[in-house]
């Protein structure tokens, strides 16, 4: 019961978003090359499954950011807790990643043409490029930001340094490179869009280009909605993996 | 007390946007022409080079964008008055109902396939299976390229065809990411002028006379202005005319104006011709296009003369 | 086996906090260090276990010379500092888990130290289930269970409520006489001290020397209400009360 109450809850602000577009929209007052009504986007959605070009679509993005994930995250996490745990390399790195940072992944899109050319190199490239900061930053503000009391208790308990970082410093961090890796492949799945414009030939990001060029704005709608789903699905099962893995998170000591 | 400073605060900013908005429009109307940085649209540079639009006693303001769609989308939401554009994005929003008109023809030819000097590529037949780059699906270059290879008979699934924008294509061809691009000036000459391609076939040798960029103007400004669109129009008459006779001094100044080497742009010149007044063949060369773009599934609706063009501006 | 202090002085930016610390520390005894707030005794406590460096002096533990923490000088925190991503279970066995101990023989061990305390329903509980109280427990046997020659503990029940201190402080004494570790025991609780000590340290106001050592020898368990209870506590706060005016 609780559940169900909750559920029509979480729908009160998409249901009034829905009348105000159909008003808008059925109306004329903003006409569809602008922003499509919701039955021409229940109709473009329609089309796109059918023929399986959202299918592939879909598949196409999913592929090239998993792939940027997973080579972002085995990078990043090591030399995140690296650079957590060792004040040397702390100053060996400190300075490129502040300048490397607030570097905007489709600035990059050049540079990957060039070094990767085209395909899913550089389009994994960019991807890699949007999760590597979040998931490093994350990891080593984790392992920076374990209590030094837990571990000097370890040191008393005669564990060794490097005891210490794996049985003590990784697990105490683990809440926090998880939080890293939601965020990374949040913002990493957001540049699919710029991944895609290195002359990609599929993919949601591709499929919201190609359509906004030709004023299919009832594609456009539907690619949006896509990567907003699949994005929010796959934080949730995130979320899920850390409530089991880690139940101790966020409660006090 | 914070109360009190927020309404006033309220007060204050609804006052101001309101005494903006609602002021009366006495001053004179400045036309807002989109455009973008490309050499096709000299015809707008040379104008404005020439203090011709003060010597017929009208205003306009520029505004570049990175590409036709989004001109014809700006037109759509009436953030500008006249565009200078691509025929295919004019096809398109005017099929899917944006309130726009052709009302002057602006170019034709103009654009080129290029090869890459290690890629042993000399002829069309040699594109069989190699990597060429189009700006975009549905453009003219989009519908030469498969003229061209239809004519070669060649299968276009042979050729791997992939979108790029085009200001990355020359780096991707030196590069070798790319075996070839198709792109209109002053990429074509750029590419043989600084050697690292050269180009084997101009649009004019695939469809001679071909369109390519047009005038547009949204339905709300003819309404409103015919008198300005007329002037605007005779101001673009005259320019291209000059751009006709005085091809050196033109490609100069429309160089200093996009930001390119001057020889690389006096030598586009020679690929482009620029005209004003839509001829017959050039109107019916469009309707013909818009069919293609119908046939390759771009556009839904087929399109009469009367749907695209409004040509009674025109001197 | 015993531990010894010898001259020892700390010094934290110029500031002097310890000042030359002379002290032995007999084979099971129970140790109490009691002080003025700032006085020091808890950064003597842990220079003993090695969590920090002495400026001047040395300390022998069985005449070997201590220069890190090691597993021969368990420490019992202030704070809570149960690992909370280990069950009860898994925290006890930390120390045994390092030592490369087989499981059963890590949990046979632990169960033991447990039961000590009353613990052993909760093995597969995590700390954020337990009450301070509980997890203090866990805390000390966990110390425990790793066979330290030394337990310090350092005001390890200052963030209790009177019952369960009183509760913990019965306990304490009980695992004391079962296992006959040396404590080395740190509290600005003047009462606490006398209830559990044999042997009593006085710590003067910062920089901390020692002023006196009081041997306490009322049978246990010691009532609080007993005239040498009284009179030894009397006793210490005085010298406590003029260290204060002083400053």
């Amino acid at each position: 019961m609780k559940f169900l109450k909750n559920f029509l809850e979480a729908l009160t602000i998409p249901v009034i978003l829905l009348t105000i577009w159909s008003i808008l929209t059925f109306t004329g007052l903003i006409p569809s090359y602008i922003l499509p009504n919701p039955y021409e986007v229940l109709i473009a959605f329609y089309n796109l499954l059918i023929t399986g070009k959202l299918f592939i679509d879909a598949t196409s993005t999913l592929l090239r950011v998993v792939t940027g994930f997973l080579i972002a995250t085995a990078i990043a996490i090591p030399l995140g807790v690296g650079i957590g745990w060792s004040k040397t390399l702390e100053t060996l790195f400190n300075p490129i990643i502040q300048i490397l940072r607030p570097i905007p992944p489709l600035a990059w899109v050049p540079f990957a043409l060039l070094w990767f050319g085209i395909g899913l190199k550089a389009e994994a490239f960019i991807i890699f490029i949007g999760s590597f900061f979040p998931i490093l930053l994350n990891s080593l503000d984790a392992v920076k930001g374990v209590e030094k009391v837990l571990i000097e208790a370890a040191c008393t308990l005669g564990a060794t340094e490097s005891q210490v970082l794996t049985k003590v410093v990784l697990p105490a961090s683990s809440p926090g490179i998880l939080l890293g890796l939601r965020v990374g492949f949040g913002i990493g799945f957001m540049c699919t869009v710029a991944a895609e414009m290195i002359a990609a030939k599929s993919g949601l990001g591709y499929l919201i280009m190609e359509s906004m060029r030709l004023l299919d704005t009832g594609d456009v709608v539907v690619g949006m909605l896509t990567i907003g789903l699949i994005g929010f699905a796959i934080d949730y099962l995130l979320a899920k993996v850390e409530e089991k893995y880690i139940p101790w998170r966020g409660k006090t000591i | 007390m914070d109360k009190k400073w927020i309404i006033a605060a309220i007060i204050i900013i609804v006052a101001i946007t309101a005494a903006y908005t609602l002021q009366p429009k006495t001053e004179e109307k400045v036309i807002r022409v989109g455009h973008l940085k490309d050499d096709h649209h000299s015809a707008l540079f040379i104008a404005q080079a020439k203090k011709m639009y003060e010597k017929e006693g009208i205003k306009i303001e520029t505004i570049e964008f990175n590409a036709g769609p989004d001109i014809v989308k700006a037109a759509a939401t009436g953030q500008i008055d006249i565009g200078y554009c691509g025929t295919p994005p004019a096809i398109t929003g005017i099929a899917k109902g944006v309130p726009i008109k052709v009302v002057a023809a602006v170019n034709q030819e103009g654009s080129g396939i290029v090869a890459g000097n290690n890629t042993g590529i000399q002829k069309i037949e040699d594109l069989k299976g190699k990597t060429i780059a189009i700006p975009m699906k549905g453009s003219i270059q989009d519908v030469l390229l498969q003229m061209t290879l239809k004519e070669h008979g060649i299968n276009p699934e042979d050729v791997n065809i992939i979108e790029m924008q085009v200001p990355l294509m020359p780096k991707a061809l030196e590069a070798g990411r790319i075996d070839a691009f198709i792109a209109w000036e002053p990429y074509v000459s750029m590419a043989e002028t600084k050697g690292y391609g050269h180009t084997i076939l101009y649009s004019k040798d695939i469809w001679k006379d071909h369109p390519c960029c047009v005038v547009i103007a949204t339905d709300q400004f003819i309404k409103e202005h015919p008198d300005l669109l007329r002037k605007f129009l005779k101001v673009h008459i005259e320019a291209t005319e000059y751009l006709n006779s005085h091809k050196e001094e033109s490609a100069t100044i429309v160089a200093k104006t996009i930001g390119t080497d001057p020889n690389i742009e006096k030598k586009a010149f020679q690929n482009i011709k620029f005209i004003a007044i839509p001829t017959e063949s050039f109107i019916n060369n469009v309707i013909k296009f818009a069919e293609i773009e119908k046939q390759l599934g771009y556009i839904k609706k087929d399109l009469t003369k009367d749907d695209i063009f409004n040509l009674n501006y025109l001197p | 086996m015993s531990l010894k202090i010898e001259k020892l002085s700390k010094k934290f930016k110029d500031r002097p906090i310890l000042k030359n610390i002379n002290l032995e520390v007999e084979d099971g005894e129970f140790l109490c260090i009691v002080g003025p707030s700032g006085c020091g005794k808890t950064t003597l406590l842990r220079i003993i276990a090695g969590l920090e460096k002495p400026t001047t002096g040395r300390i022998f533990a069985d005449n070997r010379l201590i220069t890190g923490p090691g597993a021969d000088r368990g420490f019992v925190f202030q704070q809570y500092t149960l690992f909370p991503w280990r069950t009860v279970l898994e925290n006890v066995t930390f120390g045994l888990e390092l030592k490369g101990l087989k499981e059963d023989e890590r949990e046979k061990i632990a169960m033991e130290y447990l039961k000590l305390v009353g613990l052993e329903d909760f093995k597969d509980a995590y700390p954020y289930e337990l009450s301070g109280g509980m997890k203090q427990r866990v805390a000390i046997v966990r110390a425990l269970a790793n066979n330290p020659k030394f337990l310090l503990m350092d005001e390890p029940f200052a963030a209790l409520d009177i019952q369960t201190r009183n509760l913990l402080q019965k306990e304490l004494l009980y695992i004391w006489e079962k296992t006959n570790e040396t404590i080395i025991f740190v509290t600005h609780n003047v009462d606490e001290a006398v209830f559990l000590a044999d042997r009593i340290v006085v710590l003067s106001a910062r920089p901390g020397r020692i002023l006196k050592i009081f041997k306490v020898e009322i049978e246990r368990i010691r009532d609080r209400l007993s005239k040498e209870f009284l009179t030894l506590r009397g006793e210490i706060l005085k010298i406590l009360e003029k260290e204060v005016k002083l400053r």
